[in-house]
């Protein structure tokens, strides 16, 4: 009896004990919610999201402030406006060095980057998709490939190059020499340039022409590189970059404005999808009103723009084009808006600058004016040729400024940032209309839909001005394209006072020339370091970064690279 | 496979069936009184030995018990007295007198899978009690904690928003980036999650298991200490009603001293910050407003908890109701917690028992905004209210500072975390024999949670814009299935003691969030999301895990002098790849209790005196699931307009990730000096990681920032002293001091094999886990050094950092550590006065030999002149102080502005002061009350520190934030039991 009870306890002990043991699935791992290299890259879908997601990392480049630090300031055309960190890089002083989170961001997306396209490139032959798609998918990637890789080695030199993609823990990194790092980006942009149709069905995708221009820019920037070919890969430039301009079937726009901005039908300017898509645009970095597909966005609406709204009564931080919410990064030099002159024949300065704001509300607005009426003019004229007080008794409280050096004595001069404690000048200036974005849902919101140009025709046609120049020591072929573009940007009628001789073609006055065209599109800083001209030029027109010297043609390695790895990576000379 | 290792588990046990006897029992009653002063005890737990039938004597000192037939002991148990064992034989009727005893050595104490007469335990644990924990007004078990526990670093996760948590560390940190969080079981049921969820009110006590003897039954989750907490129960005793509450008023205990307007109007002029004009009016007027002075208020607690405990012979129960709520300083910032428990026993035959242990708990966080924060920036020359009374939304001259006060209105900002939580343990004995018990444990837990942000158009976070809204559910399930069979046998001088452990764990976590824009009219708050204009984020996931253990220990003890346990735990999870799921976790452990040989009879010098030694290894799963996998992330794209969704490679896959796993040796000395006056316990240890769980950072060049790896080897070593001195105890005056004091120094012995320092880590060979690794300031760069300065592109006015290595360059070689954050000394102090019914107590705490970085200073003396500033010391041409550096309107903070925040972090703190009085039972029974209690309190009395005035040094990481600042609270509480 009690060894029956006994039994019964026992079986009620064991069946317990068994109805857990029948979960021996506890130990094993499905995941559910992620996904896996292996289990997703070789399906077609992985794929073709593996292209997709190869192209993201330059929007961590392009339109991010990152980006822009380390190629518009401490240029000729940009020195530091009052905010912000990161001044130490217009200024070459101390604080730019591999600490530097400035240079560590991009230098980090770069890689991840690489590593995304080393995995498309790498798994291409077992992709289960048709093969011409595939061909054009690969294409693509190799560009990118080559993009990040040209940037690095430009910033930084002699970087670590690996084509296979990473599966493994890798703790070492090499600093492979710069010629073998230009080989593989060259050998890159042929296979592209070689299976790319010249027009993809979704814009933004790249295409043969703009692989084109990108290996024109490859080539004229290691013509001038000790170990490039000189003459020879100007050659090839030149060569690359008419047949862009001649064959690709992309066309000069006959207003340089509607490159960047359409009419609102109100007057005013606006970015649309249509004025995203131009004929013009070889390669933009894609963004986007639908913010799940935006991310970050396009941020460079933010750090070009003047603190407008505290340089008069009656202005508010508003939505609108000219508006837009101030970060106060980057601040014009004299000489960009200097350069621009005569501004009544070349028409690029008026329809590059906000110069005007209105007075936009009610509040502590001065007396005698209204909402509407101008609040704050900058003009490039000087006293003598404008009448200050009568526009002051025309528009009541109006705070005038001009960036004419002859006024550089004045207050009202932009380039006084001494004249008091109230508002240094150093806070207002021109500001582009090609970086507003009043299509953000409010007026704070920082993630821009602006599509941001890497490449578009005009600026082949500079590339091939220069490496003609190179080619051929004189500007005998180069002033065809130089006055190309000179005749788009008159006003018109002024087209015969835009040309220029060859004589006049040097390459000064090519990099003038690219300023005029493309000022503020993260590229100064690299023309100038291409063609050995950022040092001079930099001494020249910024007057805040007369510290650059000789070793600051390159940048720092992030230290973060250098104290990662397990070999001696070794810092760029002068950090 | 597995299968089969489980039956031949079971059928080990069973191999001891058949050896007893079973009886048909019969009731035995009487009462327990104090041989001293024949005052009768109550709560004396009453065990028949080698079962758990159990009984508590009640007010009267009476109790009674169910007995099986045949040689039944009973064991007369009580916190403070010995124990006595009296044979039952054929008496009905036993009534006990008990000797105190100052030692404690036979009360039971609870250790994994069970529990062990104080005299026998083998392990190093450290016990805090019942008292000390309902003594204070405490909101989390955590804070119950501070100073009562040797080797218990407990530090609040700083600030002092409603519903903080603390961080506890138990003998230091062994992991670098796995978690070095203790365990935490809750009547059996490991806990996940914050513990602030439990409501510390229902808590009996709380054992700390330090070393490997008393963790490894833990196994894998058993290397960072774990506690055991054990909440209020009922019994065979009459029912008793309890009321205990308290309420406090909070306040800061200093405001920053922030520049007026005059200073920081000098602060923009020196640093050539633009000023507008209706800065300069503003300036011209007189204006300085005291933002800070505006947002902050008092704040409250209280806490109240009603309880219902009592049962008969067979049923026992305790029922308690719970409301805890704090308002912050910040007005928008409080925590509401209810919780409900129902704690049953009863014993439905004989031999088979069933109960249960279930808390649900309502937990609700307003976290608020930031509107501290915010007054701490805004400019002192703008001012809140315009003419007309209405608040100014941009007050200053930036139009990125926005009224702090805005967030203060009515329906313009919320963040509310609700959790709901289910935790029960649902458990059935069967003794099988008289000496062979089956417990099962079924311990479910249901987890509701979630957030909702509001940030309206006006709020701070939004200054004007669109309302932003967003939704955060997160639902969390998890069991714990366990079988435990134990098994005891005595004979003689015997004593030998058998646990076994079949156990399994999962957990289900699934997540989802929304966030959207622009919604049509705010009144919604975040209950429409659907009509959204932008959907800024959206995403969900699934998490999944579980464990399963086999577990077994062995404890002998002869002759009650010498005791060995053995334990075993084989560990496998879900969280590691094939081939490497299962650990193996052992241990070994031997007391002696010297006092009780035959040569130690003569003195009466030490009335307890044991040495006991332990070895074993524990381990530590501290990874999220599915990292040995590698896998990809979301990338962002479009093109044209059309989608360019993709996924980009992100982790790197480790299948090779093993068990971390720490060795720890412990020698302990426990003793009773002078009839017990003296009590207490040292303790030495060394605890070895290897395979350390390791997010190491790799170049970036290969793609990757990091990947989990199991590489290095830290050590711990320590000592640690607990005492308690009765130092005065006679007549109606006694004095008591309670001192916890422990050392223990980390250190890393090795990271990749190669004896190199990982500096791009921070983790150097021979220095603690984490140490603050910086330039070195050497002051300001004065006039006259404008020479030296250039050599660094540097100016006079700018910090001057050394320049290790004299290269002329500022660079990654000049950095040098300075100082962990880590103490190395921790003192907790407690002196308790009693006169009569009367109390007063105090504790200090003490921490010593750490350096904190004191962000608060730095991120508040940017002298940038942007937002409001410390009134701090800083250079001009006139002052040539070595202090802070000149103010710079162009740079957002000081080149090397760290180097001024490191602070030597040892800091004194009395955390609390309590006066009590306890009415004598005389006078209360009259009006039938069983005890009344009232008390003042007050928390946070004093701070010494190197710090500020007004900063609570005391912060687990050693980073001094403040977000709110620090605060003191009074409070008056009630204890009633009726």
């Amino acid at each position: 009896m009690r060894n029956m009870k006994t039994i019964k306890y026992l079986f009620i002990v064991v069946a317990a004990t068994l109805i857990t043991g029948v979960s021996c699935d506890v130990l094993e791992e499905e995941i559910i919610s992620g996904v896996t290299v292996d289990t997703h890259y070789n399906t077609p879908d992985g794929f073709r999201d593996a292209v997709n997601a190869a192209y993201e990392r330059f929007r961590d480049f392009y339109g991010d402030e990152d980006g822009c630090e380390i190629t518009v300031f401490g240029t000729d055309e940009y020195t530091n406006g009052g905010h912000g960190g990161a001044q130490y890089i217009n200024k070459y002083i101390a604080g730019l060095n591999g600490e530097s989170d400035t240079f560590w961001d991009p230098w980090q997306r770069f890689y991840e980057g690489i590593n995304t396209c080393n995995a498309v490139i790498g798994r291409a032959p077992d992709a289960d998709i048709p093969e011409d798609e595939k061909a054009v998918l690969v294409g693509e990637v190799k560009f990118l490939r080559a993009q990040y890789y040209f940037h690095l080695v430009q910033f930084w030199g002699p970087v670590h190059l690996t084509l296979e993609e990473t599966v493994g823990v890798e703790t070492e990194a090499e600093r492979t020499p710069e010629d073998q790092i230009y080989n593989a980006i060259i050998q890159d942009l042929e296979d592209a340039i070689a299976v790319l149709p010249d027009r993809q069905s979704e814009f933004g995708r790249i295409t043969k022409p703009a692989a084109q221009h990108g290996l024109a820019l490859v080539y004229l920037t290691r013509a001038y590189q000790s170990f490039g070919n000189g003459a020879a890969d100007f050659s090839e430039a030149a060569d690359l970059a008419t047949e862009v301009i001649e064959n690709s079937g992309h066309e000069l726009l006959e207003d340089y404005q509607r490159i960047y901005n359409s009419d609102d039908g109100a007057g005013g300017l606006v970015h649309t999808t249509e004025s995203e898509q131009n004929n013009e645009i070889l390669w933009s970095i894609q963004y986007d009103s639908d913010m799940l597909l935006n991310d970050e966005g396009n941020r460079t609406h933010l750090y070009f723009r003047a603190w407008y709204e505290t340089f008069n009564d009656g202005l508010d931080r508003a939505l609108g084009h000219g508006y837009g919410r101030p970060w106060i990064r980057f601040r014009p030099t004299p000489w960009l808006l200097e350069n621009f002159r005569p501004l009544d024949v070349d028409s690029r300065f008026e329809k590059s600058f906000a110069i005007v704001w209105l007075y936009n509300t009610d509040r502590n607005i001065p007396e005698g004016a209204s909402v509407g009426d101008t609040a704050i003019w900058i003009t490039d004229k000087t006293a003598a040729e404008f009448d200050t007080a009568a526009i002051r008794a025309r528009l009541p409280g109006v705070n005038l400024f001009t960036w004419n050096l002859d006024e550089i004595d004045q207050d009202w001069c932009l380039w006084r940032t001494d004249v008091s404690v109230n508002s240094p000048n150093i806070n207002i200036f021109p500001v582009p209309w090609k970086v507003d974005d009043n299509l953000r849902p409010s007026l704070n919101e920082t993630r821009g839909s602006r599509d941001f140009i890497v490449y578009r025709l005009g600026e082949t046609y500079l590339v091939a001005a220069e490496a003609m120049l190179g080619r051929d020591g004189n500007g005998s072929n180069a002033v065809e394209y130089v006055n190309a573009i000179r005749r788009r940007a008159a006003w018109p009628g002024m087209e015969a006072q835009m040309e220029v001789t060859a004589g006049a073609v040097d390459l000064d006055f090519i990099l003038d020339e690219w300023s005029r065209e493309c000022f503020g599109e993260q590229q100064r800083w690299l023309d100038l370091k291409r063609t050995g001209k950022l040092i001079e030029r930099v001494k020249l027109h910024n007057p805040d970064a007369q510290n650059i010297q000789d070793f600051h043609a390159l940048r720092p390695i992030p230290v973060n690279q250098i104290t990662r790895t397990t070999n001696d990576y070794g810092q760029n000379p002068g950090y | 496979m597995k299968r089969i290792l489980l039956l031949l588990f079971i059928g080990t046990f069973c191999s001891f069936s058949g050896l007893s006897l079973f009886g048909q029992g019969r009731t035995v009653t009487g009462t327990v009184t104090d041989a001293e002063s024949g005052e009768p005890l109550i709560g004396v737990n009453i065990v028949v030995q080698g079962t758990t039938t159990g009984a508590i004597t009640d007010p009267e000192g009476s109790y009674s018990i169910d007995v099986p037939d045949g040689e039944a002991v009973l064991l007369f148990s009580f916190v403070g007295y010995e124990l006595q064992s009296i044979t039952v034989g054929l008496q009905t009727v036993i009534d006990v007198q008990l000797a105190a005893s100052m030692v404690g050595l036979d009360e039971l104490v609870v250790v994994g899978y069970g529990t062990q007469r104080r005299g026998s335990i083998t392990g190093a644990i450290s016990s805090v009690s019942s008292d000390e924990i309902q003594e204070r007004p405490v909101m989390n078990a955590g804070q119950a904690l501070q100073g009562r526990a040797t080797g218990v670093v407990a530090l609040s996760d700083g600030g002092s928003t409603p519903g903080t948590n603390v961080t506890i560390r138990i003998r230091g940190r062994r992991s670098l980036t796995a978690t070095n969080d203790p365990l935490f079981v809750v009547d059996g049921i490991p806990w996940s999650g914050s513990i602030t969820g439990l409501n510390p009110k229902d808590i009996r006590s709380m054992e700390v298991l330090k070393d490997a003897s008393a963790t490894a039954i833990y196994g894998s989750r058993g290397a960072n200490g774990v506690i055991l907490i054990t909440t209020n129960r009922g019994g065979n005793m009459p029912t008793t009603v309890s009321y205990s509450g308290h309420y406090g008023i909070s306040s800061v205990l200093a405001v920053p001293d922030l520049m007026n307007g005059e200073e920081y109007y000098r602060l923009k002029e020196v640093g050539g910050r633009a000023f507008t004009q209706d800065e300069l009016d503003a300036y011209a007027a007189g204006v300085s407003t005291d933002w800070v002075d505006l947002v902050i208020g008092n704040g409250f607690q209280t806490n109240n908890q009603l309880s219902v405990r009592g049962g008969n012979a067979n049923t026992g129960f305790a029922i308690s109701a719970n409301y805890f709520k704090e308002g912050g300083v910040i007005e928008t910032q409080d925590y509401t917690r209810k919780t409900f428990r129902v704690n049953l026993d009863h014993q439905a035959t004989k031999r088979i028992k069933v109960g249960t242990s279930t808390q649900v708990l309502s937990g609700l966080r307003n976290l608020g905004s930031n509107a501290y924060g915010g007054a701490v920036n805004i400019s002192p020359l703008a001012e809140p209210y315009d003419a007309d009374g209405n608040l100014i939304f941009r007050p200053g001259a930036d139009p990125l500072l926005w009224n702090p006060l805005a967030d203060y209105e009515e329906g313009v900002y919320f963040d509310e975390g609700e959790a709901f939580r289910v935790f029960s343990n649902i458990f059935a004995e069967i003794d099988i024999l008289d000496n062979l018990n089956y417990r099962m444990n079924y311990g479910p837990s249901l987890i509701n949670y979630r957030r909702g942000l509001f940030q309206g158009s006006n709020s701070g976070a939004r200054q004007g814009g669109n309302a932003l809204v967003r939704k955060e559910h997160e639902r969390v399930f998890e069991y714990t299935f366990e079988n435990i069979l134990t098994y005891n046998l005595e004979t003689g001088d015997h004593n030998l003691n058998f646990t076994g452990v079949y156990s399994i764990q999962e957990k289900d976590h699934e997540y989802t969030h929304i966030e959207v824009e622009d919604i049509p009219y705010e009144s919604q708050l975040y209950h429409n999301l659907g009509t959204a204009e932008t959907v800024n984020d959206m995403g969900s996931y699934l998490e999944e895990w579980g464990i399963m253990s086999f577990m077994g220990r062995a404890n002998y003890e002869l002759m009650g002098k010498y005791m060995i346990t053995l334990t075993a735990r084989w560990d496998g999870s879900s969280r590691l790849a094939e081939g490497n799921k299962w650990g193996f976790f052992p241990s070994a452990a031997a007391m002696w209790r010297i006092s009780s040989e035959d040569f130690m009879s003569g003195q009466d010098l030490f009335s307890d005196l044991r040495l006991r030694v332990s070895y074993g290894i524990t381990g530590n799963t501290g990874i999220d699931p599915y990292q040995t996998r590698g896998g990809l992330t979301r990338s962002y794209y479009s093109f044209g307009g059309l989608s360019g969704l993709g996924f980009r490679p992100e982790s790197l896959a480790n299948p090779d990730l093993r068990w971390e796993s720490s060795a720890t040796a412990n020698l302990g000395l426990d003793f009773g000096l002078l009839e017990g006056r003296i009590a207490g316990s040292f303790e030495v240890y060394q605890t070895h990681t290897t395979d350390l769980l390791l997010e190491r950072q790799l170049p970036i060049t290969s793609g990757f920032n990091s990947v989990f790896e199991n590489v290095g080897e830290t050590r711990n070593r320590g000592w640690e002293l607990g005492v308690t001195f009765r130092n005065f105890a006679s007549g109606d005056f006694s004095w008591e001091t309670n001192l916890n004091l422990f050392g223990n120094k980390e250190e890393i012995l090795d990271l990749y094999g190669t004896e190199e320092d990982d500096v791009g880590n921070e983790w150097f060979i021979g220095e603690p886990l984490t140490v603050w690794y910086d330039y070195e300031k050497v002051g300001i760069w004065q006039l006259g050094e404008e020479d030296d300065a250039s050599v660094y592109s540097q100016f006079p006015g700018e910090i001057h950092v050394a320049d290790q290595n004299n290269d002329g360059l500022i660079n990654q070689d000049d950095q040098v550590i300075l100082g962990s954050d880590m103490p190395t000394i921790t003192l907790g102090l407690g002196q308790r006065f009693e006169y009569k019914g009367l109390d007063f107590s105090f504790m200090l705490l003490g921490v010593f030999g750490h350096t904190v970085y004191n962000d608060y200073l730095i991120a508040r003396s940017t002298l940038q002149g942007r937002y409001n500033n410390l009134n701090v010391n800083y250079w001009t041409e006139t002052n040539p102080t070595n202090e802070h550096p000149k103010p710079d309107g162009s740079r957002e903070y000081p080149l090397y502005s760290s180097t001024r925040g490191y602070y030597p972090g040892d800091f004194f703190k009395i955390k609390n002061i309590q006066l009590g009085y306890n009415f004598p039972t005389g006078m209360l029974s009259k009006a039938k009350i069983k005890k009344l209690r009232l008390y003042l309190n007050l928390d946070t009395f004093f701070i010494w520190s190197h710090l500020q005035k007004g900063l609570d040094p005391e912060k687990y990481g050693g980073e001094i934030e403040a977000d709110v600042p620090a605060t003191r609270m009074y409070s008056f509480g009630l204890m009633i039991d009726f």
